[in-house]
Parts: C-alpha cells; structure tokens; sequence
C-alpha cells in the first residue's frame, strides 16, 4: 500500500522533476566542457578558501563527516543503489534526527514534501525559522537518479545549518547558547538576516553573502572538497 | 552615448521583475558594475526587447527560457558566468536549487533586539580600561 503511494506522489511530480534533473544535466554537460580550462579548479578552490569556520564549524562538521562515513563507508549511492523506496525514507529519516543531534539543534517539525508548484518543486528543500520547521522534497530522494539521491543527504546538513545560525543568534538574545561563536560572528549573522538578499536581486550576491557561505561551505567539508583539522 | 534612465530602470524592476523598492536599488548597484555590452542588454531589455548575448557558450535566451529567469536577473547571472564560469556553473547546477531562507517581520524585530545587545556590548568594551592601553601624562 505504502508503495503504491509512494508511486501516486512521484507520478504527479514526474514533470516537474524530469525538468529540474534536466537542468542540472544540461549545467553538468556545460561545467565538464569548460573544466578543460586550467583555471577551473583553481577558480573553485580560491572560493571555498575563503571559507573559514570558527572551531565550533570545524568540530561539528568532523562529527557529520564522521557520522557520513560510518553510513555510508563505500559512498552515498553504493548504500542506496539497490534500496526500496521505503527502505529510502527510512533511512532519510533517521538521518535527519541523528543530523540534529550531532549538530545541536532542535528543530520543531520535519515535513517531506512533494509538489508540483515551483519554484518548491526545483527545491532540494529549506528551513523556515518562524515555525521552526525543516522541509525535504521526497520527490528528489525518490527520483531514482543517484546525484538527486546524494545531493538531498547534504541537503539535510545544509538547512539544518541555517537552523544552527539562527538559534545561536537568538541563544545570544536570551543567553541560553551561542555555541561558543564569537560575537563578532553572531553579529555578521544576525546582520546578514536582518537585510537577507533573495536571487531576484542577484544570484550571485544571494551565494556569497555570510549566512549561505558559510551553509554552502559547510557542505563543502563534508562532500569532502575541503580537509580541516582541530587544533 | 546611450543612458539607461533610472527611473525607468526602477520601476522597470519593480513592476515586470516583482521587485520591492529595496532590492531595486541593490540590483541597480549590481548593474552599476556591468561592462557595456551587458548595460547596452539592460537598455534594450527595458526597451522590450530580449538581445543576444552569450559567454562561455550560454546565452542569454538560455537562461531566460529554460532556466526561467525574468532578463535583468538573467544578465547579472550572465555575468556572473562570464568573470567566474567555474563558480557560477557550479552554482546553476545544483546549489540554485537551495531554497533561500525567510525572513519575517518577527525574526526582524528579534535581530534587531540581538545587534543592539551585541553594539552595547562592543561600546562598553570600548570604554573599559585596560592595563595595556598607554596613558600621556599632561603637564
């Protein structure tokens, strides 16, 4: 019964995902044609060089990176390949509840979705603060496209960082936890928040500025692009 | 020599990129940058038509057409592409497909609350005295 749902749900968002992976196809072909450029790599290197975590990021991320490892010891798809859909949320789901325990957030709901409105349905997911609330697109996990499948695992890590940005700003309100972040980085946070830029006014601008570089950089450790060491 | 008006530019976004009045104006500072070809697409786009412009094999067209993008925001990510296509490829392919976050009128009221606690503090700082700080003896 569950598989018959599970396939009722897919069907309806068939279209819309068949244009999201299309897109990311088209985007790979056209990254591995200029990757023949020298400068590729380095270009990709000097940015996520910038990326520097206060040692909070850096223990946490080697937890996660850690905790990846032990799930998935021969890579993400070798683990999920041969996997049944239910087999597949059921692991996504617990998951999602060891990620917050190793990152130290609670969050208060935790909704997969599935939908065929955009811009939602091109979403991997996100996390709403005024509620409280993670939402993951099933769709993706679903899919049965291996690079979807793997990219919705970081996924988890990734809005649930947000999730961390915001409770230390709010812990520094109301003194309960900042996570030993230094001021100065709760107040690039909270800063950033408070005059957050969407893509409509560049795409460019939304990437780089503070609170999803450092999301996004975050990713970058655990996707192992980036080696990090506590001192 | 061509001027892209201002105004027109503005309500140009406000009204046909769904734009709020702020994010305008950021995106005027952005377009600001641009290098001529790119301004000369901004005029024509504002004037009704959509030019062609391509670097590194990606077109303008093909950005407002299969990756759905309103012309101004596609001319920015053009740009984007032509000064780091490494960067911005990488970004197409998957990381566009993060959700930005949502900020409410609520968070904004607590964020405010969080840097006036963080700014008194920094002052504070700012006016203790420290053993180190070097004293001049007036005479």
């Amino acid at each position: 019964m569950i598989e018959i749902g599970i396939a009722l749900l897919i069907a309806g968002v068939s279209y819309a995902l068949q244009y999201v992976f299309g897109r990311i196809r088209f985007w790979r072909e056209k990254r591995e044609y200029i990757q023949q450029n020298s400068g590729y790599i380095e270009q990709l290197e000097k940015m996520d060089a910038e990326y520097r975590p206060e040692k909070p990021d850096v223990e946490m991320a080697l937890r996660c990176k850690e905790y990846l490892y032990q799930v998935f010891p021969n890579g993400i798809n070798e683990r999920t390949q041969n996997m049944s859909k239910e087999e597949l949320l059921s692991l996504f789901e617990r998951m999602v509840e060891d990620a917050q325990q190793l990152m130290d957030v609670n969050v208060g709901t935790v909704d997969f979705y599935s939908t065929d409105e955009p811009p939602t349905c091109g979403y991997c997911g996100y996390y709403s603060h005024s509620d409280r609330s993670l939402h993951i697109n099933v769709a993706f996990i679903l899919s049965g496209e291996p690079k979807l499948i793997e990219e919705q695992v970081y996924t988890i890590f990734h809005e649930l960082k947000h999730a961390r940005q915001w409770a230390a700003v709010e812990g520094k309100l109301n003194g309960i936890k900042d996570y030993g972040y230094s001021d100065e980085q709760i107040k690039i946070w909270a800063e950033n928040f408070n005059h957050y830029i969407p893509t409509c006014v560049s795409d460019e601008l939304y990437r780089k500025q503070p609170v999803e570089f450092d999301a996004f950089g975050f990713e970058t450790i655990l996707k192992g692009e980036r080696q990090f060491e506590v001192i | 020599m061509k001027i892209i008006k201002y105004i027109q530019l503005f309500n140009y976004l406000v009204t046909e990129e769904d734009a709020n009045p702020i994010n305008a104006c950021r995106t005027i500072q952005k377009i600001r940058q641009l290098p001529n070809e790119l301004k000369l697409a901004v005029l024509d786009v504002i004037e009704g038509k959509i030019p062609y412009v391509e670097y590194h094999d990606i077109s303008l067209e093909e950005l407002i057409n299969n990756d759905k993008m309103k012309p101004i925001r596609a001319i920015l990510m053009l740009d984007w592409i032509r000064r780091e296509p490494a960067i911005a490829m990488r970004y197409m392919e998957i990381e566009q497909h993060k959700a930005p976050q949502t900020v409410t009128e609520s968070d904004k009221e607590m964020l405010e609350k969080v840097l006036e606690k963080l700014n008194s503090k920094e002052s504070s700082i700012d006016e203790e005295e420290n053993k180190e700080d070097i004293e001049i003896i007036e005479k």
